[in-house]
């Protein structure tokens, strides 16, 4: 036997596979969930979200020419959960955004300048998050009246003050070490130290919160559609669609488990990929 | 001709005061007010290396940052090549305060971890604004060098990828880089490799013996500000006990605090047992700088107070020229084992 | 320790009033008229200026806002047009239903979670605590109905334990009343045991590799004592701190689990009311709410100091 005798192909998997780094592997997962909710329905001929077909009511997962099945209309699943995703996914990742762009900042601000101006955005902060997310968003979004925009403002309501929170904790600890205190030495002012120092040094734990706060905002999304006060019809969103299916949970429980199944699938995702590089970056 | 003393001092002291406000208990509750530094007065010549030591927690570290205004001082005057830098506003201050710069102790956190050598090094020319591209590569090529690490190998590397001791070379540089005539350094020493600290106290002298610099160079071991300055100050929970030229200080100490540091600094077969003399024994912790002892702060550890202590405290007179202490009773003979208590002893009755 | 307290609740009245205003704004501010909303698009225009001079609602903001603050200092919170019955008294009726659920799904929570976390840490990255783990995060990434569909799907169509919607109260019976309340209590402990088990499991870890617990072991005690002893009592106060402040996100969780169950809690009062337009019943609602989560939160300071020792030592 010749001393480079070849590795057995199952343990070469194992090792590729316990060396697999996770993070790719959920990203993996999101990009191609974003594809498909964005693109696939252009890609592929699917049959468009609300064309009913009364002759294929709630047609099992794998019927010919509905690969998901159909819901009570006839109306193809696959093509109403790429669509649906695509409105969970607007609405998730702007709102996300949205609390990115204006959080930090008054995170930042807050812990940067401290004194009255920190006092007064922290107790602000305290107020905002008495109220439960859902509650809020709920509200705000009742009272806005219901279209994609105003779902997505009303989410944003509770992730400005989520970042807002993070960075501004994030920055204090900044704030702490000696090289902001030697470049306010070297006569740096305040904009300058917080542009050069301050968010350098907490991009990556912004950036990373974005995951963790998307999973989040996918979560009350999906409740405010499934209370029937989110984006309303006929654009679906997947939390939409499961309430749309409990009627018919009895009979036919994919027609709520299959957009289920997606929700699931992509919020699991970006927790997962969420925990793991604040792990590695946080 | 002109007598040392008539050259202006590069640094003078003058009743430098700093405190800090604590939360109150209560709502309405008297203010705590922690008395970090009081009422400390000293002079820095130039080109002169002043050694501040003391226990950790009495004040040396607030006092240097009070020294560059941030934050400035509660009270005092800080006189920096004439000009008096407390009540400065910013832009003033950023001009004044030029020819000082300041080392801080970890090497790591006082470099900002996203930047590389280069950046870091030319942040105070880029800071203060008014020269050209050229102008600032050439001179943090120059710094570089000056501290040892060329600038070909070391300037686009990232503070994590550098040794402690390259790190405060890179601070060092840093500090030069506008030329100053002062550098504070606060522990900078501390922490590191005893070898490694032996390369960095090498290279100030270098520097110092290059450049004529002056130095105010805070530290708690004493034996490596011995080493490095001419004169020492000792200071104990806020104020300085102790002065003068750094030998005669450690030869023979006037302050009984002083004595005491020096005596427990441990040294290696000497035969001793360990047993310090009584006059040199500390009891007792470090007060609370909220609530200062009345009188000498240090009675309440002194082997040697008296009532008189309590009562009244002891100004900083120079009992020998150019070394003062802070003591009503202070160790004015050179300090042995046998003769000590019975010169003490003798001294109090003098004074009595 | 009073001066602790004395001054959390001074740090607090400002919160509770900038609670108080937050919701007042939340339901006044946002566009569209009131009184037309509530009576409709066909009202008549002279309806809608009744109402709206019944409700102040021509009235300066702020002047509206003290007049509301005013009487719910003393208990009104307001008289519904909408569904023909005061706020408060409603509200107080509804209380107990959220609560009971909320309460038994943190028991089932803490049941579910002590036990597992103990076993995970036990042996940790062995097949319970892997398996446990992935449970958990399998919990936190399902939204709370997708979970309570699931268990009607299971408990109520499949095997026909439960029922899956209505609520019995307490006085017709304890075990219907334990019935109908099962999945949405279940639905709601699901999540929260997985929050404790990551949350104890980590912070028991954590623990493990403390001196004393080598201590411990050196003394003579089995791994399993060790950590029952020692470990799980040290690890408690994190768990404690993280039920109390939970409760604002279980207020959430109910909202939904009481609109999937049919069950007439707080939560079916917010969204019932959102639906029929009834602005004074949500803003009495949501104030509540809100309120209640400040008291809990200043509630699980004051334990957090009990419990733990060194930062009462801190606090002075």
């Amino acid at each position: 036997m010749s001393a480079s005798a070849s590795v057995p192909v199952r343990r070469r998997l194992r090792l590729a596979f316990l060396h697999t780094d996770e993070a790719w592997v959920w990203g993996i997962v999101l990009g191609l969930m974003l594809l498909a909710c964005y693109l696939g329905p252009i890609v592929f001929a699917l049959p468009g979200p609300d064309d009913t077909d009364f002759g294929n009511v709630l047609a099992p997962i794998g019927t010919t020419g509905h690969l998901l099945g159909t819901d009570g209309l006839g109306r193809d699943l696959l093509s109403r959960c790429l669509y649906g995703g695509r409105v969970s996914l607007t609405v998730s990742i702007g709102a996300v955004a949205l609390g990115m762009a204006a959080g930090s900042s008054l995170g930042i601000l807050a812990g940067y300048r401290g004194g009255w101006v920190d006092a007064i955005v922290s107790r602000c902060l305290d107020v905002v998050f008495a109220f439960p997310g859902l509650v809020l968003a709920l509200t705000v979004a009742s009272y806005l009246g219901p279209s994609l925009q105003n779902v997505m403002f009303a989410i944003a309501f509770y992730t400005v003050p989520a970042y807002a929170r993070v960075a501004r904790s994030a920055t204090l600890r900044v704030r702490e070490q000696n090289f902001v205190r030697a470049a306010e030495m070297f006569g740096a002012s305040g904009t300058r130290i917080g542009v050069r120092h301050i968010l350098p040094n907490v991009l990556s734990l912004v950036l990373t919160y974005a995951f963790v706060l998307i999973g989040v905002a996918m979560v009350i999304e999906a409740g405010l559609s499934f209370l029937g006060l989110g984006v309303p019809p006929p654009q679906p969103s997947w939390g939409q669609l499961i309430a749309m299916g409990k009627q018919d949970i009895s009979d036919a429980p994919h027609v709520a488990l299959v957009p289920g199944a997606f929700l699931f699938l992509t919020i699991a995702a970006f927790n997962r990929l969420g925990d793991v590089l604040q792990a590695r970056h946080g | 001709m002109r007598a040392a003393s008539d050259q202006p001092d590069l640094l003078e002291v003058r009743g430098l005061v700093q405190e800090f406000r604590r939360p109150r208990h209560l709502p309405f509750a008297p203010p705590r007010v922690l008395h970090a530094v009081s009422d400390v007065s000293f002079k820095l010549q130039a080109g002169e290396c002043l050694g501040l030591v003391g226990e950790t927690g009495c004040g040396k570290s607030t006092l240097a940052r009070a020294i560059m205004q941030a934050p400035p001082p509660v009270r005092g005057q800080v006189r920096f090549q004439g000009q008096d830098l407390v009540g400065l506003s910013r832009t003033e201050l950023r001009q004044a305060r030029r020819g000082m710069q300041y080392v801080f102790q970890d090497p790591y956190s006082s470099l900002d971890p996203t930047w590389r050598v280069r950046e870091l090094v030319a942040e105070p020319m880029r800071t203060a604004g008014g020269f050209g591209r050229q102008q600032v590569d050439a001179r943090v090529d120059e710094v570089l060098q000056l501290v040892g690490l060329p600038a070909d190998r070391y300037a686009s590397r990232r503070p994590r990828e550098l040794s402690g001791g390259q790190c405060q070379r890179v601070a060092v540089a840093r500090a030069l880089t506008l030329s100053p005539k002062l550098l504070i350094c606060d522990e900078v020493v501390s922490g590191l490799d005893v070898s490694v600290q032996a390369q960095l106290l090498n290279l100030f002298e270098t520097l110092r013996r290059d450049l004529g610099l002056a130095y105010l160079f805070i530290s708690h071991d004493l034996g490596v500000v011995r080493h490095l300055c001419d004169r020492v100050a000792v200071m104990y929970l806020g104020k300085v006990v102790e002065t003068g030229p750094a030998e005669r200080v450690y030869a023979h100490p006037q302050h009984p605090y002083t004595a005491a540091l020096l005596a427990a600094v441990p040294r290696i077969g000497n035969g001793r047992s360990g047993a310090r003399p009584a006059w040199a024994r500390l009891s007792g912790e470090l007060p609370s700088p909220l609530a200062p002892p009345s009188g000498c702060r240090f009675r309440t550890r002194c082997p040697r107070a008296t009532a008189r202590c309590a009562a009244e405290e002891p100004p900083l007179l120079a009992n020998e020229v150019d070394h003062a202490a802070a003591c009503h009773f202070p160790l004015l003979a050179p300090a042995t084992e046998a003769a000590a208590p019975k010169r003490a002893a003798a001294m109090v009755q003098d004074r009595a | 320790m009073i001066g602790f307290i004395l001054r959390r609740v001074v740090q607090l009245a400002p919160v509770l009033l900038g609670v108080t205003i937050l919701a007042f704004l939340l339901v006044n501010l946002l566009p569209g008229n009131m009184a037309l909303a509530m009576l409709g698009p066909d009202a008549s225009a002279d309806a809608v200026a009744h109402l709206t001079e019944q409700l102040g609602l021509n009235q300066p903001i702020w002047l509206r806002y003290l007049h509301w603050l005013g009487s719910a200092l003393t208990g009104n919170l307001g008289w519904s047009i909408v569904q023909a019955e005061p706020v408060a008294p409603t509200i107080l009726q509804r209380f107990p239903v959220t609560v009971e659920i909320i309460l038994l799904g943190q028991a089932i929570g803490v049941i579910l979670a002590v036990p597992g976390a103990v076993a995970a840490a036990m042996r940790p990255n062995g097949w319970i605590d892997r398996a446990l783990g992935l449970l958990a995060y399998s919990a936190i990434a399902t939204p709370r109905f997708l979970l309570g569909l699931l268990l009607i799907l299971g408990f109520a169509v499949y095997w026909q334990l439960f029922p899956s919607t209505g609520f019995q109260p307490l006085s017709a019976g304890l075990m219907g009343n334990l019935r109908s309340v099962a999945l949405p209590a279940a639905t709601i402990g699901a999540l929260e045991f997985a929050v404790y088990f990551q949350v104890l499991r980590s912070e028991m870890l954590r623990n493990l590799t403390e001196d004393y617990v080598l201590a411990a072991r050196a003394k003579g005690l089995s791994r399993l004592q060790a950590v029952l002893r020692h470990v799980l009592r040290n690890s408690i106060v994190a768990l404690v701190t993280i039920i109390g402040l939970g409760f604002g996100p279980l207020v959430s969780g109910a909202v939904i689990v009481e609109s999937l169950f049919s069950l007439p809690g707080i939560g079916d009062l917010l969204v019932t009311s959102i639906y029929n337009r009834d602005a004074v019943m949500v803003q009495g609602v949501v104030v509540v709410v809100a309120a209640t989560v400040v008291l809990v939160n200043l509630a699980v300071d004051v334990i957090h100091v009990l419990l733990d020792p060194r930062i009462r030592i801190d606090v002075g």
